[in-house]
C-alpha cells in the first residue's frame, strides 16, 4: 500500500519545487534591505505556559505512538532486562537534556529551541540551518505520522471512515486549536496527557492482577548484550521531552521552569516506560505479547479482559494526539525561528496580533504535514528523521561549549554539571548511536540532510541574484 | 494595541528589581546587566528577562546584547559614575534612541544629561518633594522642581485670615526670580492684572528661582495671628 519507491524521487523533487517556487514569489523581499521604523513593532510571543503546563506538553509530545508499538519486539529481544534498557536510556536521555536546560533556561529568544540556541552559538551559518532543517522535518513527520495512525486506529474500530481523510481533518482540527493560541493549544494538551498519564496507570495497575514475580527469571533471558543493544531501539520513546525548549518564548519564568519542566517530565515518562515494562513482563506470558502489533493492548487484555484492550487503545489514540498537538505547536516555533535566522521569508516572522502565535508559519508547517499525508510515503521519512534527531542533539551539545567560550556572562540559571565533560559524553553517546543505526536509516538520513543543503544553496544563490538585481530596478 | 518595548536596564537593585518584575509581567522585552549573583537569581525565579551577568561599565559584555536594536535603556545602578559610563556607551556606541538615567547624587544630574542621559532622575529630591507636600498638607505643594537649574513651581492657598489678603500682586513678585503666573479663584483661573487683590481661598501659581520662591510661599499663606 505505500509505494516508496516513486515517491522517494518525487517528493523531494516537489518540496525542492515548492521552495523554490516561494523564494522567488513577492513574499521573499527579505527585510534586510529594507529598514524597518521602530514604530512598527514585531510583536512578541505570550508568555502563558506555567511549570505544570509545561511538563504536560513535554510528557504528551514525548509519549507517542512509538512506545506502544515496540513493547513487543523490544521485551521479546531483552527479555525481563528490557526494565533495565529503559533505565539506561533514561540515563542517556538525562545526559542530552541536561545541555537543553542550560540553553533553554538562558538563551534570550529561545523559540524553536535546537535551532535558536545553535544559532546563538554559530550564527546564520550551515549548522543553525542543518539543526533548523532536521527539527522542523521531525516534528513535521511526528504530526503527519501521529495523524495517520490516529486515523488508521479509528478505522480499525469504524470500517467506514477513511483514514487519509481522517488523518488530514485531524490536522486541520489542531491547527485551528493552534491557531487560537498558546493557551488553548495547552488547555487541550493538559485534558489529553492527563488521560493519556491515567489509562497508563491503569494499565500498569492492571498487570498486578495477573503479577507473577517469576516471569523476571530469566532475567537476561537472551544474554546481556540484548540489554545494551536494544537501548538505540527505545529510545525514539524518549525523543520529544526536548522539545519543550522549541517554546521557551511561551514559558512563564522560563530560567526557572524549563529545567525543571525537562527533568519532571523525564522522570513522568521513564517512571511510565518502566512501570509499563515491568507491568508487561510480570503480568503476561510473553507469548501475549511477542509477535504483536498490538503488544500492551493484548498485555491488558489479558490482565484485565476485553475492556483493558479497549482501555489501552483508547490510551494509544490519545498518545497520538497529544504528540501531533506538541509537535505542531513546535514545529511552527522551528519555523518561527528558520525565518528569523533567514533561512525561510520574513513573513513567517509574522505573530498574530490577537492570537499570538506565527500563525504563517503554523499554516506552513501544517501544510507539508498534510502533503506528507497525502504522499503516503512515510517510511521513507521516519528513517530519515533518527538520524536528523542525533545530529540536532549534537549540535545542541557543542552549542553549550560554545556558548560558555563567547558568551561567558551569559547568567545560566541552570548549568551543565561536570562541565565540560558531560556535553562531551553526550556528544559521544549520540555518535555511538547514530554509528548503530540500520545502513538504511543512515543512508536515508544524509540524503535527507543534502536535501536540506541543496535547498539552503539554491536559496541562497537567488537571493544573490535578486540582491545584484536590485540596484538596476 | 499596547506596545512592546525592548528595554534595557543596567542593574537590578532597589530602583532596578521592581522595574523589571513590573516590565517583564506587562509583557516587555528585557535585557539586564546585573553584577550580583543573588539579583540575577531573584529575577530568574520571579520574571522573565536576558540576563548577562557583569559590571555595566565593561565594554566586553554589550558585545552579545544587540543593544543597538533597543528601545530604550535604564541606567539604574547605586553609583553615579557606573550609571554615567553606561548613558555614554548607550548614547555613544550604540545610539540607543531613550536613556534614562538613576543619580544619586541631585549633583550627578547634570553630568549623566552631558553623557547623554535624555532624562536623569534623583530619587532622593523627587521622594523629599512628595513627603514636602505631605506634611504641608497641599496648602503649599510643590508641583514641578528642577533641582541642578535651581527652579520650581510652586501652588500655595490662600486661608480665609491670611496676611496677604487685600494686597497687590506687585509685593510679592520679583523680576528676574520670582513671577506669579496665574491665580486660581471660584473654579477659574486668572492672569492677575495691574489691580489684583489677593483673596481669601485664592490658590495662587508661583515659579521661578527656588529659594524666592519658597519665601513668597510661607509668606503667601501666612494667616493673621488673631
Amino acid at each position: 500500500m505505500f509505494s516508496s519507491r516513486r515517491a522517494n524521487i518525487i517528493y523531494p523533487l516537489m518540496i525542492i519545487c515548492c521552495y523554490i517556487l516561494m523564494r522567488c514569489t513577492a513574499f521573499t523581499k527579505s527585510s534586510t534591505h529594507r529598514k524597518i521604523p521602530r514604530i512598527i513593532r514585531e510583536i512578541p510571543l505570550l508568555r502563558t505556559l506555567n511549570l505544570v503546563q509545561t511538563t504536560f506538553l513535554g510528557v504528551g509530545t514525548a509519549i507517542g505512538g512509538v512506545m506502544f508499538a515496540i513493547m513487543g519486539r523490544a521485551v521479546a529481544e531483552a527479555g525481563p532486562s528490557i526494565v533495565v534498557t529503559f533505565l539506561i536510556g533514561a540515563f542517556f536521555a538525562l545526559i542530552m537534556g541536561l545541555s537543553y536546560a542550560e540553553l533553554g533556561s538562558s538563551v534570550p529568544s529561545g523559540a524553536g529551541g535546537a535551532i535558536a540556541f545553535v544559532g546563538r552559538a554559530f550564527g546564520k551559518k550551515t549548522p543553525t540551518f542543518i539543526a533548523g532543517w532536521f527539527s522542523w522535518v521531525g516534528s513535521i513527520t511526528d504530526c503527519a505520522i501521529g495523524s495517520l495512525v490516529f486515523a488508521l486506529s479509528v478505522n480499525y474500530f469504524l470500517r467506514w471512515v477513511e483514514p487519509f481523510t481522517l488523518a488530514i481533518l485531524t490536522l486541520i482540527v489542531f491547527a485551528l486549536i493552534n491557531f487560537r493560541g498558546t493557551r488553548s493549544m495547552s488547555i487541550v494538551q493538559v485534558a489529553l496527557t492527563g488521560v493519556l498519564i491515567f489509562t497508563l496507570c491503569f494499565f500498569i495497575a492492571g498487570s498486578s492482577l495477573s503479577f507473577n514475580a517469576n516471569r523476571f527469571e530469566p532475567f537476561f533471558s537472551n544474554g546481556i548484550w540484548p540489554m545494551f543493544a536494544m537501548v538505540s531501539f527505545i529510545f525514539p520513546t524518549y525523543a520529544g521531552y526536548e522539545s519543550i525548549t522549541q517554546m521557551s518564548e511561551e514559558v512563564k519564568t522560563a530560567g526557572k521552569n524549563i529545567p525543571k519542566a525537562l527533568f519532571l517530565t523525564l522522570a513522568v515518562i521513564t517512571l511510565l516506560f518502566t512501570g509499563a515494562s515491568i507491568a508487561m513482563v510480570a503480568g503476561a506470558p510473553p507469548e501475549i505479547y511477542a509477535n504483536s502489533a498490538t503488544p500492551l493492548q493484548d498485555a491488558a487484555t489479558y490482565f484485565v479482559g476485553p475492556i483493558g484492550g479497549a482501555i489501552v487503545s483508547a490510551s494509544a489514540m490519545v498518545a497520538t494526539l497529544t504528540t501531533i498537538n506538541g509537535a505542531m505547536a513546535g514545529g511552527t516555533r522551528i519555523a518561527f525561528a528558520l525565518s528569523r535566522n533567514d533561512f525561510l521569508p520574513s513573513i513567517f516572522k509574522k505573530v498574530h496580533p490577537r492570537n499570538r502565535t506565527p500563525f504563517i508559519a503554523l499554516a506552513l508547517t501544517v501544510l507539508i504535514a498534510i502533503f506528507f499525508v497525502l504522499t503516503r510515503s512515510i517510511n521513507f521519512i521516519v528513517y530519515a528523521i533518527s538520524l536528523g534527531y542525533s545530529v540536532t542533539a549534537i549540535m545542541v551539545a557543542l552549542a553549550v561549549i560554545r556558548l560558555r567560550k563567547t558568551e561567558p556572562n551569559l547568567y545560566r540559571p541552570f548549568k551543565v554539571p561536570l562541565y565540560p565533560y558531560v556535553p562531551i559524553i553526550a556528544i559521544a553517546a549520540l555518535s555511538f548511536m547514530i554509528i548503530t543505526m540500520s545502513l538504511d536509516a543512515l543512508v536515508l538520513g544524509i540524503t535527507f540532510g543534502g536535501v536540506g543543503l541543496l535547498l539552503l544553496f539554491v536559496s541562497r544563490r537567488i537571493r544573490k541574484t535578486q540582491k545584484t538585481e536590485e540596484p538596476v530596478k | 494595541m499596547v506596545r512592546y518595548l525592548r528595554i534595557m536596564i543596567v542593574g537590578a537593585g532597589d530602583i532596578g528589581l521592581p522595574l523589571i518584575h513590573y516590565l517583564s509581567e506587562r509583557g516587555h522585552l528585557l535585557t539586564v546587566i546585573e553584577k550580583g549573583e543573588a539579583a540575577c537569581k531573584h529575577i530568574v525565579n520571579h520574571a522573565d528577562a536576558a540576563i548577562f551577568q557583569g559590571s555595566g561599565e565593561e565594554k566586553e559584555i554589550w558585545k552579545n546584547l544587540e543593544a543597538d536594536k533597543m528601545d530604550a535603556l535604564m541606567a539604574l545602578t547605586n553609583n553615579d559614575k557606573t550609571n554615567i559610563a553606561v548613558c555614554e556607551i548607550a548614547k555613544r556606541d550604540f545610539g540607543i534612541p531613550f536613556v534614562i538615567a538613576r543619580a544619586h547624587q541631585p549633583e550627578s544630574i547634570d553630568l549623566m544629561e552631558a553623557a547623554g542621559a535624555d532624562i536623569a532622575i534623583c530619587p532622593s529630591i523627587e521622594t523629599r518633594r512628595l513627603f514636602l507636600n505631605a506634611i504641608e498638607s497641599r496648602i503649599v505643594e510643590t508641583l514641578y522642581e528642577k533641582a541642578n537649574v535651581g527652579f520650581k513651581i510652586v501652588s500655595v492657598i490662600i486661608p480665609q485670615n491670611g496676611v496677604a489678603i487685600g494686597k497687590n500682586r506687585d509685593r510679592f513678585d520679583e523680576p528676574e526670580k520670582l513671577r506669579i503666573s496665574s491665580i486660581f479663584r471660584n473654579g477659574a483661573f486668572v492672569f492677575p492684572s495691574e489691580s489684583f487683590v489677593f483673596k481669601g481661598g485664592d490658590r495662587v501659581l508661583l515659579m521661578g528661582e527656588s529659594e524666592t520662591v519658597e519665601k513668597a510661599a510661607e509668606k503667601l499663606r501666612e494667616a493673621e495671628i488673631t
